[in-house]
């Protein structure tokens, strides 16, 4: 079996590492409406438990439309700012029950462990106080990716699951 | 401005009532026992050089004011360079230099340098500038005493213009040319002095008038100092500042860390130097009066911890401007009294917006802006994030501080969502930190095989744990070679060589690190928050499924601290972040670590994850006691017929002392009586009273 090297690990996960951290904290800020797009659809594990997992200080949130709405509605305004974020691959080949996933060996497949750190600040940019946050995320390929609507770019990369927590 | 004998409208006691000086009252919202204090019940001594001697006791010579009277304009005979201190320029106790303070105090009092000016020049509404720009546009200076013992003293101007006439006529040569006619070009008055600026050529001309007699006095008329460098802050600005340091020693005190600035205007030693007797000299004190305190107290840090407490009550301030430096030199004070001001509005605060950022108590009754501002206690919410007591009215909780603080986030924050699956989430966490902090060679052994991967992050500039001020800068020198924090680490080899993938590499990791400790998770749970949940799709170790394996995703938050392994010492306390995805392996209990990620940042303490509303693992410090419920009759404290203004104010400050005190509302007027129906002098009183209070006085 042909498997990924290293170094296309490395630099497939890094990048998409890098396009989700770029993305999605700044959706946080000024474009709650597209939230949801950031998740996998709604599944659920083999043991029947609900993906993908969202954890936001602790409150389990039940599906990305829930988190959606809560930031659209309820959330103050926030800026976030990734201070430091790394990445493992947690499974080069991925494969989810029934599909039929890529070659092995284009890294296409693999599911990546993102973890960021960095700090919120809630209200008023200029008088919050810095938040300091920590924030796992597990992602892993966008299954229908190549069927996306003409025009509209698809991601690659959806979060499985998540969990947010104030540290500072 | 201060003004000099202020009355303060509820007698001498509203002076030192209400400023709470413990940091934090977990029995009452009131001012505690310890809050009222005798003002200097343990009198800080100075040293010989006029230097404040904290928390020692010294000789009790201070520096004195001699009733030097206004000395402004002043001529002096000693230069600028003469040093009157130089004899002592060398470091005190305090580790000053006191020639700098001396520096720095000359800059902000006695002179009239063109840097310090602009900001006061608002101040003055005087005829004419300072000396300097004299000096600048070449123009001379001279003192013309005698005006206040005239008989043009009575005139509406003080007889200010009935003297410069004077002046420009018997100096002006009758037969010169119109042109050569003497001409004053400024003047102003600092205290019984006259000062005017002339051209050069016109000086002797003024000064050969000195000893006419002026509206039945004999006028004494000197050249001023030609340069501003060379003025009468030489001679006047050292013995100010041993009086300013002085008046400092008197109103601080140690133990209740209380700077009691009340009543200033009536300050005998302050009258006495003549400190408030021009509005220049007036404007410049308080600045003067906090560059010492900056000059003594010489960190954040340092002053915090020296001084919980200002009281700026009795001191007809019309507004905070003359007092603004406040904010600057002592921005973490937990108390401030302002009571008994003439404060009106919020403009008159508005110097203070958004400053005092840890300010837990505001104290602002007697002043009229309670009156002309109803909602003022709204703004005073919003500009001082940690404010829970107005006067002595409890209007924040602390719980409402810390949501505040996290921007009122719609959902609260909750204890660990901890969802494990047959306690391995809880076994692995148990056993991985004990033995991360003794032998990570065997942990690595019996965790890890050849497809973990472990990572190691620095966050740098990570937020620090708010409660924590002047922490010194974290050195990372012993991570960064380590750290993959992809925002820096850019190229892939790099960005592979930080990757640690199988037992050697990740023991070689780990056994480099800086040995740890981390708290006992029995002793202090408080200082972790461990959350987990199942994962699926992890690679599956024997090959079988495709799809994949479940696992659980371990997300630690934490603190440690280096250890010096010579000594056994603590060091550095660091916070972390880890991430772990574990699987079924070969490993210890039939686990293995896919992944682990550690990030390193900052200590940040554990306040961020204590639940809201303690819960469970909660260590939310006790809560201050909430206001106590009371009943009031229908039509008590609102208008009705008959009633005056005055009774429904009365009915209203019963209300809440009763609400603050769990009183009835008889006794709460009862005291309220006996305090001149000043609250917080109430408030006190009631304190004081407490244990002789019969059953009855109280709500049952």
């Amino acid at each position: 079996m042909v498997t990924l090297s290293a170094d296309k690990a490395a630099k497939i996960s890094t990048e998409a590492a890098k396009t989700f951290v770029e993305s999605y904290y700044p959706s946080l800020s000024t474009s709650r409406s597209s939230l949801s797009s950031f998740y996998m659809p709604a599944s659920t594990m083999p043991d029947g438990k609900p993906l993908p997992v969202i954890l936001y200080n602790g409150n389990i949130i039940p599906d990305p439309t829930s988190m959606q709405s809560l930031f659209q509605e309820q959330m103050p305004e926030a800026r976030y700012e990734v201070q430091n974020y790394d990445c493992q691959v947690l499974n080069p080949h991925y494969v989810a029950e029934g599909a039929q996933g890529s070659d092995p060996a284009s890294g296409k497949n693999m599911t990546i462990l993102v973890t960021v750190s960095g700090y919120v600040k809630y209200g008023e940019v200029r008088t919050a106080a810095m938040r300091g946050f920590s924030e796992s995320i597990v992602l892993i390929p966008n299954p229908d990716l190549g069927e996306g609507t003409r025009g509209k770019v698809r991601k690659e990369w959806l979060i499985q699951s998540q969990n947010f927590r104030l540290v500072v | 401005m201060l003004q000099q004998a202020p009355t303060p409208p509820t007698g001498p006691r509203a002076t030192r009532t209400s400023v709470r000086t413990s940091e934090r009252l977990t029995s009452s919202r009131l001012p505690s026992r310890g809050g009222i204090q005798k003002r200097n019940a343990t009198p800080v001594r100075i040293d010989r050089d006029g230097d404040l001697v904290m928390g020692a006791v010294g000789s009790g010579s201070r520096g004195s004011g001699s009733g030097r009277g206004s000395a402004a304009g002043r001529g002096s005979t000693q230069g600028r360079r003469h040093d009157p201190l130089g004899t002592r320029s060398r470091p005190l106790k305090t580790g000053i230099d006191p020639s700098a303070i001396q520096k720095s105090v000359l800059r902000s009092m006695g002179s009239d340098e063109p840097v310090s000016r602009g900001a006061r020049s608002s101040l003055r509404s005087v005829r004419g500038r300072g000396r300097g720009q004299d000096a600048r546009e070449g123009l001379d200076r001279i003192t013309i005493r005698g005006l206040k013992q005239s008989k043009a003293a009575g005139n509406p101007d003080g007889g200010v213009s009935d003297l410069i006439g004077f002046l420009e006529r018997k100096a002006t040569n009758p037969d010169a040319p119109a042109r050569e006619a003497v001409k004053i070009k400024k003047s102003r008055l600092e205290g019984e002095i006259l000062i005017i600026s002339v051209r050069p050529e016109d000086t002797p001309k003024i000064l050969r008038i000195n000893r006419y007699m002026f509206a039945g006095v004999e006028l004494s008329i000197q050249a001023a100092k030609p340069t501003p460098l060379e003025n009468d802050a030489d001679s006047e600005t050292p013995n100010t500042v041993a009086v300013l340091k002085g008046v400092l020693s008197r109103r601080y005190n140690v133990e209740s860390k209380l700077l009691d600035l009340s009543q200033l205007g009536s300050d005998p030693e302050l009258v006495n130097i003549g400190m408030f007797s021009t509005t220049s000299r007036e404007s410049k004190f308080f600045p003067a009066l906090m560059k010492i305190c900056d000059n003594i107290f010489t960190t954040a840090k340092e002053k915090e911890h020296a001084i919980a407490s200002v009281s700026l009550a009795n001191n007809a301030l019309p507004s905070i401007s003359s007092v603004t430096t406040l904010a600057q030199t002592f921005p973490a004070i937990k108390n401030l009294d302002l009571s008994n001001n003439e404060i009106k509005n919020l403009t008159s605060l508005d110097g203070w917006r958004w400053k005092f950022r840890k300010l837990d108590h505001l104290i602002l009754t007697g002043n009229p802006i309670e009156a002309e501002v109803p909602d003022y206690k709204d703004n005073m919410l919003k500009w001082f994030p940690s404010l829970t007591t107005l006067n002595t009215i409890q209007i924040r909780s602390a719980e409402e501080i810390k949501a505040a603080t996290s921007g009122g986030l719609p959902i609260p924050v909750l204890g660990p969502s901890f969802r494990d699956e047959a306690s391995i989430s809880e076994t692995f966490v148990k056993q991985f930190f004990p033995a991360y902090d003794s032998d990570r060679a065997s942990l690595v052994n019996g965790y890890y095989d050849a497809q973990s991967t472990f990572s190691l992050s620095i966050n740098t500039s990570a937020p620090r744990a708010p409660a924590i001020t002047d922490q010194k800068m974290p050195v990372w020198d012993e991570y960064i070679k380590k750290s993959r924090n992809l925002m820096k680490i850019e190229h892939l080899p790099a960005r592979m060589s930080r990757l640690h993938t199988g037992t050697d590499s990740i023991r070689d990791a780990l056994t480099t690190l800086p040995a740890t400790r981390h708290p006992d998770l029995m002793a202090e749970p408080q200082k972790w928050c461990i959350e987990c949940h199942t994962v699926p799709g992890l690679p599956d170790v024997t090959g079988q499924s495709v799809s994949g394996v479940g696992g659980l995703i371990v997300m630690v938050h934490g603190e440690f601290s280096e250890v010096d392994v010579s000594t056994g010492q603590a060091t550095n306390s660091r916070s972390f972040d880890r991430t772990f995805v574990l699987g079924a392996g070969a490993g210890v209990g039939g686990i293995r670590v896919v992944c682990d990620t550690l990030v390193l940042r900052s200590y940040g303490g554990y306040e961020a994850w204590q639940p809201e509303g303690g819960e469970i693992g909660s260590s939310a410090p006790e809560q201050p006691q909430a206001q106590h419920q009371i009943i009031v009759p229908q039509g008590f404290a609102v208008p009705g017929p008959g009633k005056s203004e005055e009774q429904v104010h009365k009915e209203v400050l019963a209300v809440e002392l009763s609400k603050a005190t769990g009183m009835t509302l008889e006794y709460s007027g009862m005291c309220l009586e006996q305090s001149g129906w000043d609250l917080g002098n109430a408030a006190s009183a009631f304190e004081l009273a407490k244990p002789t209070l019969p059953p009855q006085a109280f709500m049952s």
